[in-house]
């Protein structure tokens, strides 16, 4: 049975991009209302920016689950690097139209211009940063039509910050940061994550004390405790199975959170 | 699959990697409270050796104080004499004779005492005392003359006789008022302040017991009878300390009180001089 609740909250860390996963924190909802806020002000681009594993991909999904069902949303989640094969997309995708061979840039503007649309499609692009400089040029031409709505996710890193005051912060757009959790906002996020999926055991195994080893070996970044916690719950069910007399099921040890960062890399041993 | 055997043991070199830096800081610090401690233990050693040369200086200063007292009345009249000797030479040569003549049998011993050292080392005494040498270096013309009259006429020139007389015991007086006056009045307070710093220190019921004494000697009998009281303290057993607390309580007027301890203590200890003070007390002999 005890195996059974630590199997099943390994599970609720895997690292995966799903809105039904999404966490409501006070910080984070006042940010997505922004962003939403954003979305239908008559704005070309939103930029979103923040560390890796802030929880950018995440807004974007949870944005396009919640935009999908009243406008015309398009979530681009790997980035498409060809011009032509992105432009053919978008063809695709806005205009229901299938091109077989090139599509530049020009012609690809042209049917833009000329359609005709009364709610303006918005394009989700995560991972922005991996697109070129030049298609990021385009992508900014577009957005000038007010034919296409563009929200578009990036790494915060020196480099993408000078993307970022490149092609974006010259324009009026709307810029979102996201940043890391504090020390409380993590507590929250993992027992309403373990809550979620009815690990209730194991979410009053984790007090403060434990909680801010944790915030200190990942310093609030959600992707590092995911991975810090599914490792954990890996090691606590290699224990019950084998050996149930070496843990404490009424708080979260120390020492298997050490053991978890150390397997994980966050902590040198 | 996680191997946990090897995970605790790569947990096992994390945390004893974690505690190095605290080790080598609190072995640090031990070790710099060891060296330290060491410092202040050998420092007092070397202080105590000056300290106990000056607790026998004043010992002997202790043992002697009423024939200094004595000597003091002396050598002012001698002095007096002998300067006024000195400025007025020939001319009041009788007014000399005639207050020589009213102490000649005062002087008669030191006269003695001087001829015996003279007679058997008289090197010795100079090179022991080369300050009272120089002093005296002056007067060997005067005693010369004198010495040579005493042979000569040693009955017949009495005024010569008197001179001489005069003459030396003049230095020997000097001597006296210098070492023993000016040691004896200054030091004290000295001494005991050092020794109470030093009892600050170390708590040594030795050094109480030994300011409690000079106290008592300085009739300071309030603080007598509370560095006895410490000292009584910090070891029980020291007699001395039990009779200078009760001595202390009857100069402060506790008299009944100090013949209840004394009984008590002789009860515990069957000291001789405890028994001794109680009789003395109860006769009224100490008051």
């Amino acid at each position: 049975m005890e195996i059974n609740i630590f199997e099943n909250s390994k599970d609720v860390f895997l690292d995966t991009v799903n809105a039904k996963d999404y966490v409501q924190l006070d910080r984070v909802s006042t940010i997505y209302q922004s962003l939403k806020d954003s979305v239908n002000k008559p704005l070309k681009m939103i930029l979103l920016f923040g560390r890796p594993g802030t929880g950018k991909s995440m807004f974007l999904t949870k944005l396009y689950n919640d935009l999908s069902m009243t406008k015309t949303v398009h979530l681009y989640q790997t980035p498409i690097l060809d011009d032509s094969e992105f432009f053919k997309r978008l063809a695709h995708d806005l205009l229901n139209v299938k091109y077989k061979g090139e599509l530049n840039f020009t012609q690809f503007m042209k049917i833009i211009e000329e359609h005709v649309v009364d709610d303006i499609p918005i394009v989700l692009l995560d991972e922005a940063q991996l697109y070129s400089g030049t298609l990021m040029e385009k992508i900014r031409l577009l957005s000038d039509t007010r034919k296409v709505k563009f929200v578009i996710t990036l790494h915060k890193t020196e480099k993408e910050d000078l993307i970022a005051k490149e092609h974006f912060q010259t324009r009026i757009w709307e810029t979102i940061e996201l940043e890391n959790a504090s020390s409380s906002e993590l507590k929250i996020y993992i027992q309403k994550k373990l809550m979620k999926s009815n690990c209730f055991d194991t979410a009053n195994m984790f007090h403060k004390n434990t909680v801010n080893l944790i915030h200190k070996l990942t310093n609030g970044n959600y992707r590092d405790t995911n991975k810090l916690l599914y490792t954990l719950f890996d090691i606590y069910a290699n224990y019950m199975k084998n050996n149930p007399s070496k843990i404490n099921t009424s708080q979260i040890s120390k020492k298997i959170i050490e053991m978890s960062a150390i397997h994980t890399g966050l902590l040198d041993a | 699959m996680l191997n946990l055997n090897e995970l605790e043991s790569r947990w096992l070199r994390y945390k004893i990697k974690s505690y190095i830096p605290y080790f080598i800081v609190i072995s640090c610090i031990i070790l710099i409270i060891t060296i330290f401690s060491f410092a202040d233990f050998s420092t007092p050693k070397k202080n105590e050796k000056p300290a106990i040369i000056k607790e026998k200086t004043t010992i002997t200063q202790i043992k002697a104080p009423i024939p200094k007292k004595e000597k003091k009345q002396e050598p002012v009249v001698v002095l007096e004499k002998n300067a006024t000797i000195k400025a007025k030479a020939a001319k009041i040569e009788p007014l000399i004779i005639t207050a020589s003549k009213e102490k000649k049998l005062l002087l008669e011993p030191s006269l003695s005492f001087m001829n015996n050292i003279q007679r058997t080392s008289p090197q010795h005494y100079y090179n022991e005392v080369p300050v009272r040498s120089k002093k005296l270096a002056t007067t060997p013309k005067e005693e010369k003359t004198p010495q040579k009259a005493i042979k000569q006429k040693s009955i017949k020139k009495t005024p010569e006789v008197i001179k001489k007389e005069v003459i030396v015991a003049a230095p020997e007086t000097e001597i006296v008022e210098d070492s023993t006056i000016s040691i004896k009045r200054q030091n004290t307070h000295e001494d005991i302040q050092h020794v109470i710093k030093r009892f600050k220190k170390s708590n040594n019921p030795a050094l109480s017991l030994f300011v409690a004494k000079k106290y008592y000697e300085l009739e300071n009998y309030n603080a007598a009878y509370n560095y006895a009281l410490i000292t009584n303290e910090l070891n029980n057993d020291i007699e001395e300390s039990w009779i200078i607390f009760t001595k202390s309580l009857v100069k402060l007027g506790k008299k009944d009180k100090a013949i209840e301890i004394l009984k008590k203590y002789i009860n515990n200890s069957h000291s001789q001089r405890a028994s001794l003070l109680l009789n003395n007390i109860k006769s009224g002999k100490l008051k």
